[in-house]
Parts: structure tokens; sequence; C-alpha cells
């Protein structure tokens, strides 16, 4: 949607600009991808591929400066495979990361872009395990802000891309409170009072995850991790 | 001058034309059937959020209004409709060029009210009128974007369109100018019309105060509820500062109070002898508002049916069996996430979540029929919902209840004799000689829920009653129904008050308390509750629910993201339960069927504008 | 689109902020030789792990010699109850000169004031500093005052009892321009006064003035009030010439900017201008202007992600960061508002100690704290007299230090927040307790 938008949005002002002369356009011919990655331990920064961190890029050379946007998939890498070669402005935003800064790149032919981000919180530690009739999650948080930890869930779905926007089951505790990075937190999921959406036999993805309190921020998590109930 | 500018991008060619060529100045407005001429148009513009308000726009009953029936309460916790499972999209509830068109119409007629030969008093009236207007649209635009252009007199285009281009005021001026327009029609606005016109008077611009004044005051105290950030933000064209709330508080009771004070409203039949007679008296008052004038401040009638002046709730909310040939009734479904807000007379002051077992103690239980339960049985159909609020009866047609001299059958399935369900579907059985029908009847024309079929059969457990007219067969076409629309209710002005009083703390907490409780008085209830906020907005829910006002009461609290967050609304479904005899029916709570989970976006609580790539202002966040 | 294709040919591309390598390159290549300085004695080589106060040293008293009359404590030139521009009163306890006002307490006895003009004034002050342990001060130079005869001699009379104080009790010492009210046509003024300054005081003398604040091996100025939205009368631009000609071909001094909190998004405060950026790329320190944009319930959502954010970038582009914090504040006599009385309540130390404790556990390595003797918008940290204790001012107030504390908390409690930046252990988010 967002290639076919920039497509149409350039053959606009042509077409205001021309009066109606109608140009004959090359289609995108660029891919721009990379990954978000923990400025202190370089690994991927774990997201959420709905409601979940973005990246909004200008391109440069049009008055109107459309920010256009990208998601992000739960593995921290992202790519857009129809992005036109230019010269354009590009910022993480609304992320679970401190916030970054807009970064003017040059996008042509196969473009990576890797974004070293300082996560609010990581999720340290982290094991998800069936016990009995129950998933039980143990982990650790450590916050890279001053900022409370608003809360914690542990979260179930069908399809690996679980998170708090995308769950059928959740397990939730609110912590509004700085965290110790020593404490071992628990969650837990009763399996059979939760018989509509966790069905035996079945698999089920379920990940841990963490939000801290500050304006627009988004869930950190650990790996999501698949197990048979 | 956005309009002007609109449509110069769009190639119209209006700018050629005389601004007034259907309407010449001081010659149509010196006939006084001009005038009348030109403000009715001005009142059919006016964006009431009516029957046929809908995501795609207001008066949508001329062209072809087929949008079947998706209703704005289905994008609430109110309903769902029967087949759709859509929910807010960047597009709906847009009006942006209409707004500014009335805007510019209104503009028209304030320039020439000191020109035109007329006495005193209707030059006052005039100046009252387009005042009231003006609030209503600026009142519609700033709850949709946030701060506007504030466009307050008529553009002239002299050949250089960048003169005409007004950037956005903030979001504050844009509200205070709203209230700063009700305060003019206020002061020159009569009492009434000489000949009982449906036109704005002074309480109706006081009501327009109230619930601009509300609306206002809950976005500066909520707005950090749900941050947003960009260039609207830091302009501050969209959020008010926390600090602003007091005054808009203050400013909602005190147009509250004059209504109240006036002595002229009060509510329809305010102390019924049962709930019984509450809630056939509540059904009343919206099948016809006309016969509450003490109550109705406001009201936009739909007189004729055709094209611009019918409304198709008749059509398209009918429960199934009550069809009278429209081939798609039965689409609002009221959802049991509402039901549960209705209050039982038993536990005065509570949200009565419906227990379906003995135990009572698993209401958040959605996962469907467990043979282990002990469910509660009942005989009679609706025999569930015993107790709970007169108004509940009123607003829903529940299983097994009469409507239009049919019992409407509402039943998901059965659980076999030998103790496995069978819900939504399958073939029928026969038990001891008779023959159960899983959806309760052995026709289609005969019942009114769950089949799939058409999509017209109820997917939550109950059937919608507010505003249908249970006298009248609605003719099987468009814009055939002919209802009238209560824009503003008197019922609205006290729980405006009520929350003013309980939100702001100011103000007097009794009389905040009186108003709560005179409209559950009304609804049959006999024991007063304290004035909590809780307690008022259960009161908004119920009372105003359908009315088109939760959808903005859960933007403008900022609740909607957090109760829109991968939402699940739910059902009630009424099973016959045959393991005994003679059979009985239980009710199951769980997710309405083939509906997916909903989520509100933090940008949603402002639409985007159109058309910024030549009207050049900031758009909204996120857009 | 053949360019296209001929960088779609490079093996690898990297797209880091290009733009700033660039202007160091292109500074570096200039063969001129960077000034040296002996640091030999110097006390303070480096502004991290300091905790330095502003100094405003703008009151004057009545009688005090600088002929001033009531400079900053009065009103509509007077200095009487119901005219005043101060909020918190100073506590003259310790002073050895004050000067009577027309303030009386309830029990009628007179309320003094003192002066910075006065030598052993501001001595005390600075001895207070070492009992605290608070590191120094950045004396504020306010260009529309010290364009004047009277200002200039009032400033430099403050400065040379501040520098003399300064090397007594061993505390860091620095210059600060505050650029509010200046336009264009005062750079020049500027580069010329600092000369001044330089050559009157000896200030990069390292024997004279061992205590002046170096960092990056250079004395250390700092300009405050670049890139705020507030229409002022002076560019961005302005700021970078004026950069250029403070350093000199040489680079005879670092710089600390003072700029908008909102200085990295460009947003809110800051004029939406990237030269911003650019400019200060090419200074040492940042130091974004804090007071105001929160408060004790609002900081963990503003401060919380910007810190980390700000801290991220200074290290990226090879700067030194030092946030700035502020007890509280208060300006209802200087607004004629009752409703700014405690604007932003001090709520005994909490809202300080949060933004210290907020600092410090985001990473900052050094502290600014706003202010050590500002009564007038009652940010000072020195002491003042508490409620109950306070003089009457006609259907006005004073607003007091909250009773049950010590009039030296503030100071006290700073001393605390310097100690933990100085890596002493024992410090968290948990405000410490003074002892009895």
């Amino acid at each position: 949607m967002k290639h076919l938008k920039t497509y149409l949005s350039a053959l606009l002002i042509i077409f205001i600009a021309a009066a109606c002369k109608i140009d004959n356009y090359p289609a995108p011919d660029a891919r721009l991808y990379g990954t978000f990655l923990d400025v202190e331990t370089n690994e991927p920064v774990e997201q959420d591929i709905i409601r979940g961190s973005t990246i909004e890029f200008i391109e440069h050379g049009y008055a109107s400066q459309t920010k256009q946007v990208m998601i992000v998939k739960n593995d921290g890498t992202y790519r857009n495979n129809l992005i036109f070669a230019n010269q354009y402005t590009i910022t993480p935003v609304r992320g679970n990361f401190v916030p970054a800064e807009p970064q003017d790149v040059n996008v042509a032919g196969e473009t990576k872009l890797d974004f070293k981000v300082q996560p609010y919180i990581r999720v340290k530690d982290a094991k998800i395990e069936k016990s009995g009739s129950k998933v039980i999650a143990t982990f650790k948080i450590q916050q890279t802000v001053i900022n409370n930890v608003r809360k914690i869930g542990l979260y179930a779905h069908p399809e690996p891309s679980v998170g708090e926007p995308m769950r059928t089951v959740l397990s939730e505790t609110d912590i509004n409170a700085a965290t110790d990075p020593n404490k071992v937190y628990k969650l837990e999921i009763d399996i059979p009072s939760n018989s509509n959406n966790l069905k035996a036999g079945s698999q089920y993805f379920f990940r841990i995850g963490a939000i801290i309190d500050a304006p627009e921020s988004k869930f950190n998590y650990a790996k999501a991790v698949r197990i048979a109930l | 001058m956005l309009f002007v500018l609109l449509t110069a991008v769009s190639c119209d060619n209006v700018l050629d034309k005389q601004p007034l060529d259907k309407l010449q100045g001081e010659n149509l407005f010196s006939n006084p059937e001009g005038v009348k001429l030109y403000m009715a148009n001005l009142y059919y513009q006016l964006p009431i959020e009516d029957f046929t308000f809908f995501r795609q726009g207001f008066n949508w009953n001329t062209g072809d209004p087929n949008n079947g029936g998706f209703a704005p309460a289905m994008i609430t916790d109110e309903a769902v409709h029967t087949e759709f499972g859509d929910f807010i999209g960047n597009d709906d509830f847009q009006w942006w060029d209409q707004g500014y068109k009335l805007i510019r119409d209104t503009n028209i007629l304030i320039d020439i009210i000191p020109t035109l030969d007329v006495t005193e008093d209707e030059t006052k009236a005039l100046v009252g009128e387009s005042a009231f207007i003006r609030a209503y649209a600026y009142f519609a635009l700033v709850k949709r974007y946030g701060g506007v252009p504030l466009i307050t007199a008529v553009q002239k285009y002299e050949g250089d369109v960048e003169a005409l281009k007004v950037p956005r005021s903030t979001e504050k001026e844009t509200w205070d100018f709203v209230l700063k327009e009700c305060d003019v029609a206020i002061a020159n606005l009569a009492d009434s019309w000489p000949g009982g016109e449906r036109r704005a008077t002074k309480w109706v611009a006081y009501a327009l105060k109230s619930r601009a004044a509300l609306h206002a005051a809950s976005l500066a105290k909520y707005s950090e509820r749900a941050p947003i950030s960009g260039t609207a933000v830091d302009q501050k064209l969209v959020g008010i500062e926390k600090s602003a709330a007091a005054d808009y508080y203050k400013a909602a009771i005190d147009a509250s109070e004059a209504i109240i004070n006036s002595g002229k409203f009060a509510l329809y039949k305010p102390t019924p002898a049962s709930p019984e007679e509450a809630a056939e008296n509540y059904r009343k008052l919206f099948e016809d508002p006309n016969i509450a004038p003490t109550e109705t401040i406001f009201i936009k009638g739909f007189a004729r049916p055709g094209a611009g002046t019918g409304h198709n709730y008749g059509i398209w909310y009918q429960p199934n069996q009550t069809a009278n040939g429209w081939p798609h009734p039965g689409r609002m479904n009221p959802t049991l996430d509402l039901i549960d807000a209705y209050e039982s007379y038993t536990n005065p002051g509570q949200n009565a979540p419906i227990a379906t077992t003995v135990a009572g103690n698993d209401v958040n239980d959605y996962n469907g029929f467990d043979p282990a339960k002990n469910y509660k049985r009942y005989d009679d159909p609706a025999g569930i919902y015993k107790d709970k609020d007169a108004r509940l009866w009123a607003t829903a047609i529940l299983p097994g209840t009469p409507w239009k001299g049919q019992k409407i059958i509402i039943q998901a399935g059965f659980v076999k004799p030998d103790g496995n369900a069978q819900l939504f579907g399958g073939d029928p059985i026969k038990v001891g000689g008779t023959t159960i029908y899983p959806y309760g009847a052995a026709d289609r024309t005969q019942y009114s829920g769950f089949d799939t079929w058409g999509g017209n059969n109820t997917r939550t457990g109950v059937s919608f009653k507010k505003f249908l007219n249970e006298g009248v067969n609605v003719a099987p076409g468009w814009n055939q129904t002919v209802s009238d629309w209560a824009d503003f209710r008197y019922a609205e002005i006290l729980l405006n008050y009520a929350e003013a009083i309980v939100e702001s703390g100011t103000g007097t907490a009794a009389k905040g308390a009186q108003a709560l409780n005179d409209i559950r008085r009304r609804a049959g209830h006999t024991k007063n509750i304290p004035l909590t906020i809780d307690n008022v907005i259960r009161e908004r829910r119920v009372e105003l629910a359908f009315e088109n006002k939760r959808f903005w009461d859960l933007v403008r609290r900022r609740e909607y993201h957090t109760l829109f967050n991968n939402r699940v609304r739910h059902a009630l479904i009424p099973v016959l339960d045959l393991r005994v005899t003679p059979a009985k029916y239980i009710f199951i709570r769980q997710n309405i069927a083939r509906l997916n989970p909903s989520t509100f976006d933090y940008k949603q609580y402002y639409r985007y504008i159109p058309g910024i790539g030549s009207n050049g202002l900031v758009q909204n966040p996120q857009y | 689109m053949k360019f296209f294709r001929f960088l779609l040919l490079l093996p690898f591309l990297s797209f880091g902020c290009n733009g700033a390598e660039d202007d160091k390159q292109n500074i570096d290549s200039k063969p001129i030789e960077e000034v040296k300085y002996d640091e030999t004695g110097v006390l303070f080589k480096s502004y991290k792990g300091l905790v330095m106060a502003g100094y405003q040293g703008w009151f004057s008293a009545e009688g005090d010699g600088a002929g001033r009359g009531w400079h900053h404590y009065q009103k509509g030139g007077k200095f009487e109850p119901g005219a005043t521009s101060i909020d918190f009163w100073p506590d003259v306890s310790d002073y050895s000169k004050t000067y009577k006002t027309a303030f009386k307490y309830k029990t009628g006895e007179t309320a003094p004031v003192y002066s910075p003009y006065d030598e052993e004034s501001v001595d005390l002050h600075f001895k207070w500093m070492k009992e605290h342990g608070i590191d120094g001060v950045y004396m504020q130079r306010f260009v529309g005052e010290v364009k004047g005869e009277s200002g200039k001699r009032h400033f430099n009379k403050v400065l040379a009892n501040a520098l003399k104080a300064s090397k007594k009790y061993g505390r860091a010492i620095s210059i600060m321009y505050d650029l509010s009210g200046s336009s264009s046509a005062d750079m020049d003024f500027i580069v010329k006064d600092w000369e001044e300054l330089q050559s009157t005081f000896k200030l990069f003398d390292n024997t004279e003035n061992p205590q002046y604040l170096r960092h990056n091996g250079r004395p250390l100025l700092a300009i405050w009030g670049v890139g705020f939205n507030d229409g002022r009368k002076y560019t961005i631009a302005d700021i970078q010439k004026l950069i250029e000609k403070v350093k000199g071909p040489t680079k005879k001094a670092s710089i600390l900017l003072g700029v908008p909190y909102y200085w990295r998004s460009l947003g809110k405060d800051t004029e939406n201008s990237t030269l911003l950026h650019t400019v200060v790329k090419s200074v040492d320190v940042v130091m974004p202007w804090a007071v105001g944009r929160y408060n004790a319930s609002t900081y963990t959502s503003v401060a919380g992600p910007n810190l980390p954010a700000d801290i991220a970038w200074c290290k990226a582009n090879n700067l030194d960061y030092a946030p700035l914090v502020f007890p509280g504040f208060s300006w209802g006599n200087l607004k004629n508002d009752k409703s700014l009385y405690n604007q932003i309540p001090r709520g005994k130390g909490d809202f300080l100690w949060q933004q210290i404790a907020g600092a410090r556990l985001s990473g900052a390595e050094a502290l600014y704290v706003a202010m050590f003797d500002e009564v007038d918008e009652g940010t000072a940290i020195f002491k003042c007299r508490r409620e109950g204790e306070l003089p009457e001012n006609a259907d006005g107030k004073f607003v007091g230090i909250e009773p049950e504390l010590k009039t030296d908390h503030y100071l006290w409690l700073t001393g605390q927040g310097a100690k933990w930046f100085h890596g002493e252990s024992g410090f968290s988010a948990k405000k410490p307790e003074r002892p009895l």
C-alpha cells in the first residue's frame, strides 16, 4: 500500500504541475532493510508487528514532506522491497527504545540500515515452561531508564508473532514502580481455564513482555517460545 | 477558504460563479420566506448525529444509502453488526469539506444580517441562530480534528489562493470559540419560536454548550491518558492543557444549571409505578420523541418517506421475524458488555453482569459450554433478565418477548439429553416425539437469532428495539422510516451536569446526585445511589445507549484505547437444555462468533485532515 | 538512473553521521597550531564528575557602593511591602554585612538583605559551597547588563569577589554569558568583553586562577541561550560566528552551550533548525534548560526517555552533557500573580533529588544546578528563610523553605548529589536523610 501511495503522490504532483500530462514513471526500484539492534548487547531488539515501533521516512525532493511508515517484524527486522531509490530522512519512532535520531540515508539498490537503539527494558533470563496444567514464565527485568515499569505480561497466540497486541490469552501484572534487576518475576497461564483458546494437543507461542511508563512507549520482549500443550 | 481551495484543486469552476447565485443577497433575505428557506438549508446541513449519521457521514439518506446498516454504535461496546467485523478506519467519521461548506454558508448569512431590513427582534434571532449553527459546526470539527482554521467571515477570492489559507488555531482556541459562539446564541435567541418551529432556542444553545464544554473539559483532564507526539502536538493544534479542565467543567455546570433552573424542562413521566411501566414509557419516548416536549429540547424531524426525508432504522434493525419483506434486517446486535452494565433492581449502584451458573463466580469465563457447570435453568427464555433495569427491556428485544404481535425467538442451539451441546446449526433432533430445532423454529422466517443466513439474525443473543416503532410496518425500501430524532434530551443535560460536578469536585454534589437519581427513578429505581464517576458513566451508558454518545464518550475521556485493546465483545446465548424434562433454557456467556478482536490506536483520537497537500495545514499525529 | 546504478556497485555503504565528520575534517585540516595551556596546578581539568551551580550575583542593595539601588530585589523602582520581585528571602543570619530594608517580620523587626557587591558576602557563599561539597559555580554575565557602565562595574566586582573566594576555598569557577535580551549586534561586544575579562582577571593563568574550570585541555566558557524559539533578536548563525570568534583559530577555549530542553528533537521550546545541531556539534558540553519543563509528577515521563536519548546523542557526537536540576520554582511576586507562588513545589527536596537521581541513573557525568542564589524565580539553593519566619509583604507574601528543614537544607542536599557524582557509594533514587 505504502509504495503504491508514493507512486500516486508523485503522479499527483506532476499531474497538478503539468496539467494533465501523464508520465510514464518507473516502478520502485530499491530495497531497504535492516534490524533494530541493542546498542549495548548488539542483539536484535524484539518488537511487535502490529502497534509496535514504527519507522517514519520522508523522501527528499518533495515539498509536502509526507511521512511514510514501515512496520517492524517481531524479531526486530524490517524490510521494504518497494521503495524508490532516493535520499530519505529516516526515523524510528514511538518505539520500545529511547527516542532515536533521524538519519539522512541514500537508498539505492539493496540498502542495509540497522538502528542501534537503547531498549527501555531488557527481559533477562527468560524461561517459559509447561508445568502440569500451567504455562509458567520466569524472568528478570533490566530497565535502562528511570521511568517506572508499567506492567509485565505473558502472552499466548497460535502465531509466532505473539505479543501484547496479538494474543488470545494473557497473564499480566501491574508493576508501576522501578524494578530490581535481581528480582525473579513469575507469571503463569492456567490452561484449562482458557480452554477456548488453548487446546490440548495444539502448539502455541508464548512470549514475555514488559512496558515502560513513557509517552507512546511500546512493549519490550524476550523471544517467543513454542510450546505444545 | 478551505472550501474554495479544495474545489479549486478539483478543477471546479465555482470561483467563477456568483457566490450567491441561487440566493440573490438582499432580494432573497428581504423576503421572510427566503430567509426561512436559507435557514432550513443550514439546519439541514447541521452535523446532527441522528438516524442518518454513519461512519460515511451525515444525512446518509440520499443517493444510495446502502451501507449495510453498519451503525456508529458497532464501533463501540454497545453493539456489533450481524456480519461485518469492521472497526474504526482512518476514513471514518470525516466531516471536513462539508463542515467548511456549512461554515461558509453561515458566514454568508452573518455578513448579510446587518444589511437586512428586518425588525430588531428578527435581527437578534438571526444573529443567535447563525452563532448556534457555527458553534454546532465547529464543535463537530474540533472533536474530530482538534484545532482547526477559524473562518469567521466569508472569504473572497481575489486572485491569490495563498491569501485564503488560514492556519489551524490551537485546539483550546477552537473550543473556546465554540463556547463563545454558544454564548452569542444564548444571548440572542428567545425562549421559543412563536409557531413552535424546531429551530434553535436559548435552551438549545445552552444544551449545546453543556455538551461541548463537558467534551472539552474531559479532553483537558484525560488527554494525558493517551499521549501522542508530533508537530500538531508541539503547536498545540491537538491537546489541551490539564489546567484548562476547571474552566470547561464550570462552563458545563453553568450551562446545564441554566436549563435545570429554567423550570421549562422535566423528564418524561418521571415516577413510574413499576419497572414495566418505566420500560413502556422509555420505549415510547424514542418511538416518538414528540410526545415528551418537556424532555426533548431539540428534535430533528424525519417527516415523510423518501430520499433526504426518511431514514433506514426501520428496515436495518427489525428482528428477522418482522422484516416485513426487507431482505437484510436484524443488523444491530446489542452486546452482553452493554447488557451487563444495566443495574439490577436487587443490587442498585452496581454493574450487574449476568450470572449464568448457580455458582455465579464465572462471569469472566467465555470458554463456551462446559458440561460440568451447574447452569441456572429457566422456563422463560428471558427469565435470566429478570430484575434488570427497565431500559434494557425497552432498548433490546429479549429472547421470547413479544414484538409486533410475535414472540421473537432467539436460540443458539440445544444441549442434547446425552449432555453434548449442539450449537449454531446442525440437524433438528427428536426428543420424546417432539422435533427440536436448533434455532427454535423450523422455518427461517420464524426465528431471529444465530442463523448466519442473510446476515439477518442476531449473534449476541438479543435484538434491537430502541427507536423502532412497534405500531408501524415499515415498507421494505430505502428511507421509509419516519420517526423523529431527539438531538438534545433533558436526561443528557442532567448527566452532563452530574459528570461535570463529580469530575471537577465543584458545584453542588447533592444536586448532581439528584440529577443522577432522577433519571434512575424514571427508570423504575427507587433506591438512590451516591454521586460517583462510575455511577454517572454507567448511567450514561444505559440511559443514552444507541444515541451515538458512547463513541464520543470513549474518545473525550480517553478510554477507547484501554477498553479496546484486543477487545473481544461478548454474547449471551440462550440454549435449550434437553437434559431435563420439560426442557429449560440455560445461557452461556461467550465471545461473539466470527468477530475478531478490536484495537483502538492512539492516533484515532483525532481524524486526519483531508487535503493537506493543497490546504497546507499541519496534519494530525501519525497520519 | 545511472547515478544510482553506480552506487549499487559499491560493495558496502555506510550511512552514519557523515555531515559531522566532514565538518571536523575541514577544521582539522587547517594548519594553524592550537594553543596549549599549562595545566600545572589546575584544580579542575574537566567538568566531568562535578556538580556546579549557576551564580546570578545580580542583586545589589542601597548603600552597597554599586550605586544600583535595590537592583533585582525591587519592582517598579521600589523595594517595600507590595513591591518586590523576589519570592524567597535570603537567610542573612551568617552575613557580616547586611542592609536594612522596608520589610518587617511579624515581630516588627526589620528584615535585612545582602549584596554580592560585598566581598565578604560572596566569600560566605563559597565557604558554604566548600562546607557542603558543591564543586563551584558558573558566574552569570548578562549581556544586557554589562553593556552599561554600572552593570559592568557591578558584575566585574562580583566576579572579582568570586574569583578571590573560589581560589580561597578551592571551588571551580567559570563564566557564563546569558544572552537573554541580546541582539545580533551584541555579538562583537561579547567577544570584546570576554577578551577583556581574560586579561583583566588573568582568567587562564594557572597560578593566578588555578580554580578556573578547564575542559578538554582548555578553559571553559559557557554561552547560554541558543536555539530558543521565543523570538530572540539574535540567530543561531550569530552564535555560530560568536563561537568561532571566541575560540579563534588557535582554539582558545572550550565551550558549554546552554540550549532549550527539546534541542535534540527541535520541537516545543526549540527553533526548528538543524543549524542548531551543527552548532552544538562544534562545542564541548551541552546543557539543556529544564527549569519549568516538568514538575515532580511529570518528571519521569518527560525526562525519562529524554535524558538517555540526549546522552546517547552526545556520545555519538563526542560531546559531554550536563543536565540541569533545580529545587523548585516560584515567581508569584515577579509576575504579580499569587497563583504562581510555589508553582513547582520543592517537596522538601524530593523534587531536586528525583532529578539528581534521574540524571545519575541515566548516565549523566556532570550536573548544572539552577541556581545558587536565584530568589526572583525561587530556584535558589542557598540559605533562605523558612515558612513562618518570613517578612510580611502587604497583600502578597514570600515563599519559604519548608519549616521542618534547616535553612541550608538545599545546599546540603546538592552536596549529597555532588558526592554521588564524585563516585561515592551509598546513593540511590531514595533521597538521603539528613542526620539530625
